[in-house]
């Protein structure tokens, strides 16, 4: 009798147990694919929100704000001016975001949604040179592709009521 | 009567279907594992976490009152919480309550940069596994934890 080879029951139940494995590893490829590739989208949305408030935050705290208002525009629009006498203007559109010579345009998928700037304003103290105001220029940036996430900035800046008007 | 000696032996199937379900709860484990570090790692440390603790700090270190208040407090409590904006810390209460909602701040904790194991698990609850993320190094004197209102949190060093 010819005894090389498998039995029936051997290869069945050889490729039912291959079978699974390779379902369950390409699930899980298709799970890793898919995590690589929000992965580089987000990285991109996390990257520019990080340039946006590098470049704000900088040019607040480093040019010595004098003065601020806000510009005859229909858009969100604010002209800070400096102690250096240089002026940048914060202009957000439907799809671009400008500060001074800093661009930030939004893809198709993103947009600007109840962005805010506030004055909060303290009683004064009696150490009259401690800063006693708050400026607040909120810039929610949303994504269709991650509804419930902010890629936005909040800039605070804080400054003393007598050295700014 | 002739053996029939097709199929498996019970011992064989047993082994190979133990080896071969380790081997895959091994996985997903590693790859549940994966999957939450990754998920976390976009909460931790953001961009706007750290500018707002960056702001924080500044209002911290430009009143010395609140700082050696801060001083008095830390070798006993070993941790403040500065959100709270209490009066015998902050000095100017209302400027603090409104920095601390400006910055979107849930709970901020000043405390030492080298804090041990027992702050750990003080704040653990508050904090989850954040906590156990944080590395006591550097020179600064001082160090901020924070949650924030979108679920983010943030550290960062300070004060020489």
């Amino acid at each position: 009798m010819n005894k090389r080879g498998f039995t029936l029951v051997e290869l069945i139940t050889t490729f039912a147990l291959s079978a699974v494995i390779i379902t369950i590893l390409t699930n899980i490829v298709l799970i890793m694919k898919n995590m690589y590739n929000n992965t580089s989208a987000k990285t991109e949305l996390y990257i520019n929100q990080a340039n946006l408030s590098n470049y704000i935050n900088s040019k607040l705290n480093n040019g010595k704000l004098l003065t601020y208002s806000t510009c005859n525009d229909s858009n969100f629009c604010y002209t800070f001016t400096f102690s250096d006498g240089t002026t940048s203007r914060l202009v957000i559109t439907d799809n671009k975001i400008t500060f001074g010579d800093y661009n930030y345009v939004l893809k198709s998928n993103n947009y600007v949604e109840g962005e805010s700037f506030d004055i909060l304003n303290t009683a004064p103290l009696s150490d009259s040179t401690l800063n006693d105001s708050i400026m607040v220029i909120n810039i929610p940036i949303k994504s269709k592709l991650y509804p419930k996430e902010n890629f936005g900035v909040n800039i605070v800046y804080q400054y003393n009521s007598n050295t700014l008007y | 009567m002739k053996k029939n000696n097709k199929g498996f032996m019970l011992a064989e199937t047993l082994i190979v279907t133990t080896f071969v379900a380790g081997v895959l709860i091994y996985m997903f484990i590693q790859f549940t594992n994966l999957n939450q570090n990754y998920d976390e790692s976009y909460k931790y440390n953001t961009v706007e976490g750290i500018y707002a603790l960056e702001d924080l700090s500044d209002f911290i270190l430009d009143n010395s009152l609140v700082i050696n208040n801060i001083d008095v407090l830390l070798p006993s409590e070993k941790y403040t919480d500065i959100s709270k904006c209490d009066e015998e810390v902050v000095i100017n209460s209302e400027y603090c309550k409104n920095l601390v909602e400006a910055l979107n701040i849930e709970k901020a904790y000043v405390t030492t940069n080298k804090f041990n194991n027992t702050v750990k698990d003080n704040l653990k609850d508050e904090f989850g596994n954040f906590i156990n993320k944080i590395k006591s190094e550097g020179s600064e004197k001082y160090r901020l934890i924070a949650k924030f209102k979108d679920g983010t949190f943030a550290t960062i060093r300070f004060g020489e």
